[in-house]
């Protein structure tokens, strides 16, 4: 596979239609309808809009998670369901869908062994990304005891486990207090963020 | 590798999630209690030396285990989808393949797990059960009292460890206890082994029946395919018609005989409905030990293949449909 140019766009957006069915297969809800859209290496990309107007419907079609009923997408140079592409990809769900009897630690070794992170590489961002949100005191105690905004910044640091060239951040900022919010807006630059 | 990697560390967690559910403990608990309780509250014998307490252990093992393996199976993926942590874990770089056989491959584990304590408290129930014994220094019945009450005493053991590893470690307690309970029943089986049936130290004076291992084996298989099913359909269907679709499956399957058996030699329709639904009588060999018999290596070697086929035949179809499921 040819590793796509420093200036080609990282994520190519064409036509993109979306409409869910119900179970006997009539149409339900059109969530997408036509959108078009490049984000180039770097560039910072907010999708806005009213609630379901289809923001985190366009980013589960850019995970690969929802499949688009038209249209094409193109994510690092590869169709969105390419796991290849998945490997420069932070993602951070509208809510932190987290496993509730893993500790921080726990839950970032675990996100990170599925990168194939390298034990020390591991051990290193796991200590760094828990500093990142303020949350090193609580790394042993299972996350299902966390509060909303606890919870939000283990999904952050989860996120960032791989050292992405991708960020793709659903309502990033909810439920956090000012300081993390301030932090996670200032998440480290060069990244190409959603 | 990398995906054999990646699908040990998601089978691994599949199975501490549904080891860590109460109604996993409840049901393996519930189990062996009544498996250690057939020998000591029951005084028939059915015609033979510990034929009801081997029958009801295989017995509790096989429907217990339905239970587990269709309550398993139904929320390990269906949970997952629910719950968001699937998208969470689809959104890095892992294959759906890998993801749907790890859950398959977690639930086989928990299974795997229950079988062992289940057969193990079926062992000790069998020893435990009054046998007639004529040897020099004793002729008449004797029930092994101290290998009962040990064997029952270990599911309180594994309960109260659990709660002092809770509370001194923060452990999860369901987990621990369903762990503590296999070494337990294991430390019971070692006694049972040293000691004969008087409690004297006379290793392997009073043998356990080891032949009950075949006939738990064929149900351990019969529990895989119930519960490779269930994941199957749980891909498509929420948890409750999931397990509406697993007991349809397992009443058609104990009914296989009955409703295509007699017509296999006609129309087209029976001989496909009796090879596509699992036949559980295969897997129901509890009536071979009767009277000293147990089970051939090729009739074990036989089922194995044809649980074998029904799987990979299940597994392929549950691929299938994963690879187009939506993750919302």
């Amino acid at each position: 596979m040819t590793q796509p140019a420093q200036t080609d766009p990282v994520v190519e957006v064409r036509g993109l239609h979306k409409v869910f069915r119900d179970f006997w297969h009539r149409p339900k809800v059109r969530a997408l309808d036509g959108i078009t859209f490049d984000i180039g290496p770097g560039e910072v990309f907010g999708l806005l809009g009213p609630n379901g107007s289809g923001k985190s419907t366009t980013i589960k079609i850019l995970l690969g998670l929802l499949h688009p009923s038209e249209g094409s997408v193109q994510v690092l140079g590869c169709p969105p369901t390419s796991v290849s592409a998945k490997q420069d990809i932070g993602y951070l769900p509208e809510e932190s869908y987290l496993y509730r009897y893993l500790t921080p630690r726990e839950t970032l070794r675990f996100y990170g062994r599925l990168f194939d992170l390298p034990t020390p590489v591991l051990d290193t961002r796991t200590r760094e990304l828990l500093d990142m949100v303020g949350l090193p005191h609580a790394a042993n105690r299972p996350v299902g005891e966390f509060s909303k905004g606890m919870s939000r910044r283990i999904g952050i640091a989860q996120a960032l486990i791989n050292d992405p060239r991708l960020v793709i951040l659903d309502e990033p900022t909810s439920g956090l207090d000012p300081l993390v919010q301030q932090t996670v807006l200032e998440l480290d630059a060069g990244r190409s963020r959603i | 590798m990398r995906g054999i990697r990646q699908g040990w560390i998601l089978a691994g967690l599949t199975a501490i999630e549904i080891v860590r559910q109460p109604v996993c403990l409840l049901l393996t608990i519930t189990a062996v209690a009544a498996c250690l309780l057939s020998p000591l509250t029951l005084m028939h014998n059915f015609g033979e030396d510990g034929k009801l307490a081997r029958d009801g252990g295989l017995a509790f093992h096989f429907l217990f285990g339905l239970f587990l393996a269709a309550q398993a199976s139904a929320t390990a993926l269906h949970r997952e989808l629910q719950s968001g942590t699937a998208a969470a874990i689809l959104s890095k770089p892992v294959n759906r393949m890998v993801f749907f056989l790890a859950k398959c491959g977690g639930v086989a584990v928990v299974l795997v797990g229950f079988s062992a304590a289940v057969t193990m408290a079926t062992l000790l129930a069998t020893r435990t059960a009054e046998v007639f014994l004529m040897t020099r220094q004793y002729v008449g019945y004797v029930m092994d009292w101290r290998t009962g009450i040990m064997a029952l005493a270990a599911i309180p053991a594994a309960v109260a460890t659990a709660a002092r590893l809770n509370y001194r470690t923060r452990r999860s307690f369901t987990s621990s206890a369903f762990v503590m309970l296999l070494v337990y029943l294991a430390c019971v089986v070692v006694y049972a082994l040293l000691m004969d049936r008087h409690g004297r130290f006379a290793p392997l004076a009073s043998p356990l029946e080891w032949r009950i291992l075949g006939v738990s084996y064929l149900v351990l298989l019969a529990l895989l395919i119930l519960s490779v099913f269930t994941v199957t359909v749980s891909t498509r269907l929420p948890a409750g018609p999931t397990l509406l679709a697993a007991s349809a499956l397992v009443i058609a399957g104990l009914v296989s005989d009955y409703l295509f058996g007699s017509r296999l030699s006609s129309p087209a329709f029976a001989r496909l409905g009796y090879a596509i639904i699992p036949n559980w009588q295969n897997f129901w060999m509890a009536d071979a030990l009767n009277a000293g018999g147990r089970i051939s290596y090729p009739y074990l070697t036989g089922a194995t293949v044809y649980a074998a086929c029904m799987i990979t035949a299940l597994l392929g179809i549950g691929l299938l449909t994963f690879e187009r499921t939506e993750t919302r």
